[in-house]
């Protein structure tokens, strides 16, 4: 999922395994990835297209899912494929 | 005087909320209600998100003769300049609806011609954005061109992905509605999955605007639409390949708009029928290549285009592409010269350069601040430019891979970069 989320945000500036899984994703704190909105919506098409996992932003579970790269590992576990 | 909702039969839907249809009775009703309730004189700045909620308070604000001001986002240095602080603000929560309580009989709301209804922001790279002044008659002339145009077939419910703080959003959106007897969702779907609930909240036929980010995503996500009778984009140029893709998979139309805050719409076309525009009707182009005026009779003075244009015969035209300084991300225009100046305005910044590198869509910056941690020069930066054209990758360094001449090469810029 992190090797996907560098080439779908062309990231090319981080490798995959230097991600910290719970560092936040968006927002200007110290430790964050700095991504912004095109960047989450970019994260929707991939997980789609890779694992059939849809995202909705009226759900809080999906909004959540965008906090860190664990938390979308762990929602995308748990809705591949359902 | 100038009409809103002046045509158009008093109970079909004027907007649509999680699926139920607000009737132009209904939501007159409510506009005099919300106006009656108002403190008289200070503009307004409508921050409302849902579209019905921002509608009323648009509309409510011409009843009563107050200006509504848009600001560019709604970040601290955009409503500053939009000057919040003599405004009266208006957010979502400050506007009550109870829908079913029409209380008047004919939905056609008077407001001056002549005074300003909305004052836009052009999107300022350098924290200082320029203001734009919109009269309500200015506003029913766009409203009546771009309906001329864009809907052949008669009204449309639509669907939209931008917000109706920009020009563009608040053309589809807020005018073709109310001067141009289409309907609206409430809301602003931004995911894939939330445009397809969206578009089915909504009857056929159905018109989406959005632009081509969204467009591409939406199209790429593969997930079943309701039919589609139109798809609107504007805001960046939207390539042939994408265009053709989204019209064959939805079976539908897809138009295109170029303009821009002050102008509204200049020309429109359907993408895949070639990169000739048509200009609005009654307007004209002047000059050549770089040095383009748009002449339109609504508008107060003639505009210069910022794109290089080629005139063609009749009402065509075509884009040739931006000035190298121009760059524009999200939607949003900015130019590399005052971007540059801003970064070099940082304190503790001694030299350093914003450019956008070989096929990525964001900027990147190479900083000498001997003092700084890139972290705390992104933030600084964050306070005077806007959020999309900060640097994506932001490397510091002891000093700029400038040449002999003290020049800074594309090529050394980018290996500087991978380095």
């Amino acid at each position: 999922l992190a090797q996907r989320l560098v080439e779908a945000l062309n990231l090319q500036h981080l490798n995959a395994t230097d991600i910290n899984p719970t560092a936040p994703l968006f927002g200007s704190q110290q430790g964050s990835l700095g991504l912004d909105s095109i960047d989450a919506l970019e994260i929707a098409l991939m997980v789609q297209q890779f694992y059939s996992v849809t995202l909705r932003s009226e759900d809080p579970e999906s909004v959540a899912a965008l906090t860190s790269l664990r938390s979308l590992s762990n929602y995308v576990a748990t809705h591949h494929g359902s | 005087v100038t009409v809103l909702l002046g045509s158009g039969l008093p109970d079909t839907p004027l907007i649509w909320c999680a699926g139920q249809p607000v009737s132009r009775r209904q939501f007159a009703s409510a506009v005099h209600a919300f106006a009656a309730a108002q403190p008289m004189g200070s503009n307004i700045l409508n921050l409302c998100a849902g579209r019905l909620r921002f509608m009323v308070v648009l509309a409510a604000a011409g009843l009563r003769g107050q200006v509504t001001v848009l600001p560019q986002s709604s970040s601290a240095s955009a409503l500053a300049a939009a000057g919040a602080n003599n405004s009266h603000c208006i957010n979502d929560a400050a506007v009550p609806f109870a829908t079913g309580a029409a209380t008047i009989d004919q939905p056609g709301l008077q407001v001056p011609e002549s005074a300003t209804a909305c004052i836009l922001y052009t999107s300022g790279t350098t924290g200082s954005p320029q203001p734009h002044h919109k009269t309500w008659a200015a506003l029913a002339t766009t409203a009546a061109l771009d309906a001329e145009r864009l809907l052949e077939s008669g009204p449309v419910n639509i669907v939209a992905t931008v917000p109706p703080q920009h020009m563009y959003g608040l053309q589809t959106t807020m005018l073709l509605p109310l001067f141009a007897d289409c309907a609206v969702h409430d809301g602003r779907p931004f995911f894939p999955a939330d445009v397809s609930a969206a578009l089915a909240e909504v009857p056929a036929p159905r018109m989406l605007v959005t632009t081509p980010l969204h467009l591409r995503t939406c199209v790429e996500s593969r997930l079943p639409m309701p039919p589609i009778a139109q798809v609107l984009c504007a805001t960046a140029p939207l390539s042939l390949e994408l265009a053709q893709r989204a019209e064959t998979e939805w079976r539908t139309a897809v138009m295109e708009i170029y303009g821009s805050t002050e102008a509204g719409t200049i020309g429109t076309r359907r993408t895949v029928a070639g990169d000739r525009w048509r200009l609005l009707p009654k307007a004209r182009l002047d000059g050549e290549i770089a040095h383009c005026t748009y002449h339109a009779a609504h508008l107060p003075a003639s505009i210069l285009l910022r794109d290089c244009i080629e005139r063609l015969p009749a009402d065509g035209f075509r884009l040739l592409g931006r000035d190298a300084d121009q760059i524009k991300v999200a939607g949003k225009r900015g130019s590399l010269a005052e971007l540059n100046a801003q970064l070099l305005r940082v304190p503790g910044v001694v030299d350093g350069v914003i450019f956008v590198p070989d096929g990525c869509e964001r900027t990147a910056a190479l900083v000498v601040a001997p003092a700084l941690t890139a972290n705390s020069v992104r933030q600084l930066l964050a306070q005077t430019i806007d959020e999309a054209f900060l640097p994506r990758q932001l490397v510091l360094l002891s000093q700029l891979p400038r040449d002999t001449l003290g020049k800074l090469a594309r090529k050394a810029l980018s290996a500087a970069l991978r380095s």
